[in-house]
């Protein structure tokens, strides 16, 4: 079977939106943070 | 009130870990990998995107909303959050549902979560190791839970013991509060949570084709069941719906969890950015680390179609029968082992707690008891209430608990919520509460969102439940005629829960008007 190039594509990008949009919630969480403190 | 002052989050960071650890639970890396891989593979992701966007988020802010604004008013729970958005007498028992959902869903899932801090002794202790084939792990594992006796376990007294360990945690973090006890578990649990999460990955990712001779078994062909696209099957209903209650599970919402959490926030703390970054490291946790464990492995392990048969056994078989199988052929299986289930224990405690908040803080703030008190009280109830979830986990008493309160209940809950939140509280008003404090703006888009499509989805996935699946259930099409009066046993269970809590809110609020008729007399 292996995976596919479209199977390649959805995992990355699925991926890709995640790890994007949690790294800019914490980086802006720890920026509020910051300024509060 | 007992207090003058609630008690409030350590840090914004200490919160948005508790709530992502009441959203992270067992379904993350159980039954996401499963129902990814059954409705179409990387296609499962576009509805799943789709519906994060219009329906996971938005309830997720939805609660935070809820949540902050009943605190502002000293009500942790969704009666008195319920009464402050909708002036109408009826509205406190509407909110007594919120209190019903979390407390049931407690009741039960303390008892699952006991098995995997069972089975984390297990691997470590190589109790099961010497059990290879799939026959006598399911026994082994139904023998721990009273299911049958075999060999391995004659009583339910190991099952029962590690079940009051639990159940002692839970309380026992419940009982030390908010900051000292919710929050410094989340602080201390959901980050090693993530590292078992990703050593775990790492390793299975590492594993490659474990047979040679087997090439067709590799990690690979598993990340190929979950992620190839079969587009044909967008056509399908079905997979839209299986999105649609995959999100709304993931998340925990609809069980008034969220709301007793954020009723801890200042009027002017922000909720758009704490509520987005609460979603998005749910969804690391599922996407990311819950496909990547168990369904690749067993495919490198059994191949293909042994694993889609472990997949339709559900996410039990999945992670309690295929994975401890898959421990023993790997080097330092028991310490993967160990991980593995004390990353299920971690991801269940942070759940458990939060269920217990909602009827912790109803007892706090309307009836002014202590935590302690309160915390103790609902101890007792719970306690009770299990002992008929473990001795007759058998004849579906668990599983007809789970279907109205952890499956149906919770998208009623969610359409209630939402319809009062946004229709009679008013969109207007809603909007500017979710948004005071905020530290990003909330895209207008989500304005409409939140009014005509949510309600709109859940209406459709609420029906669709009803037609499809709680009819059947409610008829008992499906039961064997020796656990029709263990089933019926549970639905008493259940009204009498809820009767008990209506008639709780129905008290609380005759004590406040007599308090402040009182009060006027002074």
């Amino acid at each position: 079977m292996g995976l596919t190039t479209e199977g390649i594509l959805f995992l990355v990008i699925a991926w890709g939106c995640i790890i994007i949009l949690t790294a800019y919630c914490f980086i802006k969480v720890f920026k509020s943070e910051r300024k509060k403190n | 009130m007992a207090n003058n002052e609630r008690e409030q989050w350590g840090t914004k960071i200490g919160l948005i870990l508790a709530v992502a650890g009441n959203a992270i639970g067992l379904g993350n890396f159980l039954r996401f990998p499963v129902q990814a891989a059954q409705n179409g593979g990387g296609a499962f992701m576009i509805p799943y995107f789709i519906f994060f966007l219009i329906l996971g988020i938005p309830l997720m802010w939805i609660e935070w909303g809820i949540g902050r604004n009943g605190g502002r008013y000293r009500h942790g729970s969704a009666p008195g959050m319920f009464d402050v958005i909708w002036k109408n007498k009826m509205a406190k028992y509407f909110g007594a549902l919120g209190l019903f959902i979390s407390m049931t869903i407690m009741i039960y899932y303390t008892y699952i979560e006991s098995w995997t801090l069972g089975f984390s002794i297990f691997s470590i202790s190589q109790m099961y190791f010497g059990e290879t084939s799939a026959e006598s792990m399911r026994s082994f594992l139904y023998s721990y839970q009273g299911r049958e006796t075999s060999e391995f376990f004659s009583t339910l007294l190991p099952a029962y013991g590690l079940m009051l360990v639990t159940f002692f945690l839970n309380f026992w973090v419940l009982y030390k509060g908010i900051s000292k006890g919710i929050e410094k578990l989340a602080k201390i649990a959901m980050p090693l949570l993530f590292l078992f999460g990703i050593i775990l990955a790492v390793r299975i990712i590492t594993l490659g084709t474990p047979d040679p001779s087997m090439p067709e078994n590799s990690v690979w062909n598993g990340f190929a069941f979950i992620w190839n696209p079969d587009f044909s099957q967008l056509n399908n209903p079905t997979i839209w719906l299986a999105a649609a209650g995959q999100i709304f599970f993931t998340l925990s919402v609809g069980m008034g969890t969220i709301h007793a959490y954020a009723s801890y926030l200042k009027p002017k703390d922000d909720i758009a950015l704490s509520g987005l970054t609460t979603s998005a490291t749910n969804e690391f946790a599922e996407v990311i680390l819950g496909a990547s464990i168990a369904i690749p492995v067993a495919v490198a392990f059994f191949g293909l179609p042994a694993t889609q048969e472990f997949a339709r056994g559900g996410a039990f078989d999945l992670g309690f029968v295929s994975m401890p199988l898959i421990f023993q052929k790997i080097p330092l299986g028991e310490i993967f082992g160990f991980l593995w289930f004390l990353l299920l224990f971690f991801a269940g405690i942070t759940s458990s707690v939060a269920m217990g908040q909602p009827v912790v803080a109803f007892l706090e703030d309307e009836f002014g008891m202590d935590r302690h008190k309160a915390v103790i009280t609902l101890a007792v109830v719970v306690l009770i209430a299990v002992q008929f979830v473990i001795f007759f986990l058998r004849f579906g008493f668990l599983d007809e608990m789970d279907y109205w309160a952890g499956t149906f209940g919770l998208v009623v809950f969610a359409l209630i919520e939402t319809i009062l939140f946004m229709w009679v509280f008013g969109a207007d008003k809603a909007w500017a509460e979710m948004n005071e404090g905020g530290d990003i703006p909330i895209p207008k888009i989500f304005y409409y969102i939140m009014k005509f499509i949510t309600p709109l989805v859940l209406f459709i996935i609420m029906v669709w439940w009803f037609v499809n699946d709680a009819v059947p259930i409610l008829l008992l099409r499906n039961a064997a005629p020796e656990s029709v009066p263990y089933i019926w046993g549970a639905r008493v269970l259940m009204v009498l829960v809820f009767v008990g809590l209506v008639y709780m809110v129905n008290k609380a609020w005759r004590n406040h008007t007599e308090q402040s008729l009182h009060k006027l007399n002074e």
